[in-house]
């Protein structure tokens, strides 16, 4: 039996070098990069990550990668475009370094949920300009989903179905 | 924002009106990220001092595209056919979603003028006009459109049009402000009134113009629609009036595209599916 349990112990090593080794992280290089609920820009925004953010990557899907990371102790599972993250590590946020405001991941700060930034309310209050206008057309443009795009590209045999 | 090389006005004064625009959004961009806090600044001052072309914090980038917009949408109205800004939004997606930055915060709106134009604004807010439109016979032209412009924003021109004289002047005084809300506004109204004098480079224009080529045939439109409709601006130029000395001319202009459209490509042009939309 002796054998028996050295190869399964061997084994047991073996396939957690293979588990780390396959283990990629990646940093987020750019400030504010969104985290998504599926490979895709038009899927709901569910966290947004500042530059420099290790994250781990479950699965690579064309230009996305599904991945993984922490974030107060909890984990974090969503898709991001392979644009926005480096194999290297990237340093800290500018922004952050040279005393200006941290972009803290906050899903309910999404763009679809929050309307104009408070700085371009206020240039429009100042000039007495209806910011409601800009707002409106943000939320039509939020409020088209990946499936009616899908159907969009499908039927033009562009885009992604263009590819296929 | 930028008034593309796409500007093709029926009248002088149309024009004089595009000139003043064109540059607006990308320029404002950086003015406005100066504006909006230490590091925006730190980061467009040393762009104007000659330095490396700094990455806009994308949520810099986003208040003043959106203020921008604002100012946009006041002087020209926005359409209320929800449909046709629907649709233009589904033609624009599908040109970011194969480019470099299909993740980006891109928003596409219509501006109620019979002004013709297109203009790429900071943060990925991109506008054309009803004008324009009109001109527009098929989806594949529209797509031709939204690809230039996207390629403007993601090449950042603005950015490097902030590097101008008039622009560092401006740029320090605006970030020695001491409110930033009101940094904000002065530097939203720095950036809208350098674009609406100066304008893109020909260098930048024909970058744009290439740079669509590859994203439209990846998303399977034919680039050889986009050539059409320059070529029609530009006889409608021919005939009513002036050219845009901002911008380079229409024939040399369309043969650097037409030299970047390997032989024989083809892809769809739509024309059923744009009619339902805009040609009502």
């Amino acid at each position: 039996m002796k054998p028996l349990i050295k190869q399964l112990a061997l084994g047991a090593i073996a396939i957690s070098l293979a588990s780390a080794a396959w283990a990629e992280d990646v940093w987020t290089k750019t400030n504010a990069t969104p985290v998504r609920a599926g490979k895709g820009a038009l899927h709901k925004e569910v966290d947004s990550v500042k530059q420099g953010t290790k994250l781990t990557v479950l699965a690579r899907e064309g230009k996305w990668l599904k991945v993984s990371y922490d974030k107060n102790g909890k984990p974090v599972e969503g898709y991001v475009f392979e644009g926005s993250i480096s194999n290297t590590r990237v340093g800290g946020d500018l922004a952050g370094a040279l005393g200006g405001r941290t972009d803290t991941a906050d899903p309910s700060a999404s763009a679809a949920a929050r309307g104009l930034e408070p700085q371009a309310d206020q240039y429009a209050a100042s000039k007495n300009m209806d910011p409601k206008v800009i707002d409106r057309l943000i939320e039509l443009r939020n409020s088209i989903t990946p499936e009616e795009w899908e159907k969009f590209t499908n039927e033009g045999k562009v885009g992604p179905a263009a590819q296929q | 924002m930028k008034g593309s090389a796409i500007n093709m006005t029926t009248t002088v004064k149309t024009l004089a009106i595009a000139a003043l625009l064109l540059p607006l959004g990308c320029k404002a961009v950086e003015a406005v990220g100066g504006a909006i806090g230490g590091p925006a600044g730190h980061a467009v001052k040393a762009a104007a001092k000659g330095g490396d072309a700094l990455q806009m914090n994308e949520k810099d980038e986003k208040p003043l595209g959106e203020a921008v917009s604002v100012a946009l949408a006041d002087r020209y109205g926005l359409s209320q056919d929800q449909q046709l800004t629907r649709y233009v939004n589904l033609v624009g997606l599908t040109i970011a979603s194969v480019s470099n930055k299909p993740d980006g915060n891109w928003v596409f709106g219509v501006l109620d003028t019979q002004d013709v134009n297109a203009f790429a604004g900071p943060g990925g807010y991109i506008y054309l006009t009803r004008g324009l439109l009109d001109l527009i016979q098929n989806e594949a032209e529209l797509a031709g459109v939204l690809a230039h412009e996207i390629a403007h924003v993601i090449n950042k021109d603005g950015l490097h049009q902030v590097k101008g004289a008039k622009g560092k002047a401006a740029l320090v005084e605006a970030t020695q402000a001491d409110e930033r809300a009101a940094q904000f506004t002065q530097v939203a109204d720095l950036g809208v009134d350098v674009i609406t004098r100066g304008g893109y480079s020909q260098a930048q224009e024909g970058k744009a113009d290439t740079d669509a080529v590859p994203l439209l045939i990846a998303a399977g439109y034919n680039p050889n629609a986009y050539v059409a409709l320059l070529q029609r601006m530009q006889s409608r130029q021919s005939s009513g009036g002036g050219v845009m000395s901002t911008h380079p001319a229409g024939a040399d202009r369309i043969q650097r595209i037409q030299a970047k459209i390997p032989p024989g490509t083809k892809g769809q042009t739509l024309p059923e599916r744009f009619g339902r939309y805009a040609k009502k």
